[in-house]
């Protein structure tokens, strides 16, 4: 079974790599909303030291998002969904494997582009970690989530804007503790416990997660 | 039907009850029970709470809006754990009836959402001078409000009926699951934020006749909701079940 | 402290007018519950004509299939 997962993931980064353009269009994605911001709020420093973590999160959140759509639609066209439900190992180990490779391309550059987009807010050098980390451990759970949404929505008209509608309440609870870690380290009250519960959420969410995505690409691909 | 257990639920075969066919002339019967209780509940609560229940001393008369506020919001969030709790009866028996009531639920849940909403913003104006603060109560019934609007895109979007009802359920299971996870998050970032724990719609201390009011209007909601419910899904069986043998001659009265 | 009015008593409030003001909030209050039962009213409406033309179409095709 790990041969077939390992070779799941190397495929998908195949595909991914050979698509490379649509990696650098979620990071542009992630970048120019973060820089819409301050156009709209104006530039003062203050300001904008305050709403940085959020600001990032949302557009980390937004971008995830995009890159969803794509997720299971290449494979749903040319069949190679139908060759994953009828596979011997468990599709929600598949539905695992593809989430990581997923997230290795659209999560993981969010993630190293981070604190860049920091020094542009002049967030104090001691939070950018923070925001670091707990953007390390929420995009995984945002790609797990939107999976179950993708998955959902496979082949339909609404496409993106459905599936927006359909995620975005579910990612309010890690909105909420990743861009509240870095303000409770900003306030001096430590980001602990908002970066464990995130971390326990992303067991919570690995673990059950990707068993709603396959039952949902059963659903879908009947 | 005739691999069906008997569920011996007082010698009552449940499974029986699954089917359309025998559930849709039983709803008929019982939909006047509900409403007329409904009414009579709601003349009742309404009668308490304007007429027997003392002014507030700290909200004043503002406060009588807690006898169709507080119902809504029970309402909004029970009918969603209803609603998943059939999505789930549906997913793992496989019965078309439970997915049918799921649907009618949803615009009802919705509905008492909205209102919850409305009336909180019509309360915290007078209390607390805004229409709206993020407090956690609220926020969360807003995203309620968004994941029963999501449900209904979900099945507006999916044209096959046995795709939207199982796409449905699941969402309906894991959006029920995220409830609780919203909520305390939720809670948690408006403490963290505000400092003091301000609950912007927060009950005055109950007279024990303000408390009967509301129960009563709960009650009433409760009661409505079923009415409700069970009127659409026997709208809801005429349009799936058309080609069936049972519904070949049946005509139906208006109402 | 009753008062008689359309054979209807009255407590606490002392005359209907006083019964519509709520003290001042009246169109705080009269407005949740005004919305609340037009809500309430337009879904009643909304279930009959659903099942008004469901019984349409099932009539419809009965009509062609019989």
């Amino acid at each position: 079974m790990m041969t077939l997962l390992r070779a799941v993931i190397r495929r998908d980064l195949l595909l991914a790599w050979r698509r490379r353009a649509d990696i650098a269009t979620v990071v542009l994605f992630f970048v120019i909303v973060v820089s819409l911001f301050p156009l709209g709020v104006g530039p003062e420093p203050n300001l904008l030291r305050t709403i940085a973590p959020g600001i990032i999160w949302v557009a980390a959140l937004l971008a995830c998002m995009l890159s969803l759509q794509n997720m299971f639609t290449s494979d749903h066209s040319d069949g190679a969904l139908d060759q994953m439900l009828l596979a011997a190992a468990p599709l929600s180990m598949i539905v695992v494997a593809r989430a990581f490779a997923h997230w290795l391309m659209s999560g993981l550059p969010l993630v190293i582009l981070s604190p860049l987009l920091a020094i542009q807010f002049d967030l104090a050098p001691e939070l950018s970690p923070v925001l670091t980390l707990s953007l390390l451990l929420g995009t995984p759970i945002l790609t797990l989530i939107g999976a179950i949404g993708a998955a959902l929505t496979l082949g339909l008209r609404g496409g993106g804007m459905l599936l927006a509608l359909l995620v975005l309440p579910l990612y309010v609870p890690v909105l909420i503790l990743g861009a509240g870690a870095v303000d409770a380290a900003s306030a001096g009250l430590g980001a602990d416990a908002h970066l464990l519960l995130l971390g326990a959420q992303l067991l919570v969410t690995a673990t059950f997660a990707p068993w709603a995505v396959a039952a949902a690409l059963r659903i879908s691909a009947e | 039907m005739l691999n069906q257990p008997v569920l011996l639920a007082g010698g009552i075969n449940v499974f029986k009850y699954a089917a359309p066919q025998t559930f849709y002339p039983l709803a008929g019967k019982m939909i006047p029970w509900f409403s007329w209780t409904a009414a009579l509940l709601c003349v009742a609560g309404l009668y308490i709470g304007f007429f027997v229940a003392p002014t507030d001393h700290q909200q004043g008369e503002s406060y009588r809006i807690i006898f169709i506020h507080v119902p809504a919001a029970w309402m909004s969030m029970l009918i969603y754990v209803v609603m998943a709790f059939w999505a789930g009866a549906g997913l793992i028996f496989n019965t078309r009836l439970s997915h049918m009531m799921v649907s009618a639920l949803v615009p009802t849940g919705a509905m008492f959402t909205f209102v919850a909403l409305w009336t909180g913003a019509l309360w915290g104006k007078p209390t607390w001078g805004t229409w709206w603060a993020w407090d956690a109560r609220m926020t969360s019934e807003l995203i309620l409000l968004f994941l029963y609007f999501g449900f209904m895109a979900l099945q507006a979007g999916i044209d096959d009926a046995r795709r939207a009802d199982r796409a449905g359920a699941v969402l309906a299971l894991v959006g029920v699951i995220n409830i609780p996870i919203i909520y305390f998050s939720v809670k948690w970032w408006n403490t963290l934020h505000q400092g003091a724990s301000v609950s912007f719609t927060s009950a005055p201390t109950m007279a024990a006749t303000m408390f009967a009011g509301m129960m009563l209007m709960a009650l009433a909601a409760w009661m409505y909701t079923i009415a409700a419910a069970l009127h659409r899904v026997r709208s809801i069986i005429i349009e799936r079940e058309q080609g069936t043998e049972w519904l070949r001659n049946h005509t139906g009265s208006q109402s | 402290m009753a008062q008689e009015s359309h054979g209807i008593t009255i407590m606490n409030w002392g005359s209907w007018e006083n019964f519509w003001m709520m003290g001042g909030y009246g169109i705080y209050v009269w407005g949740s519950y005004a919305v609340t039962f037009a809500l309430i009213a337009a879904e009643i409406m909304l279930l009959r004509m659903r099942r008004r033309d469901a019984l349409d179409t099932l009539r419809q095709h009965n009509g062609v299939s019989s």
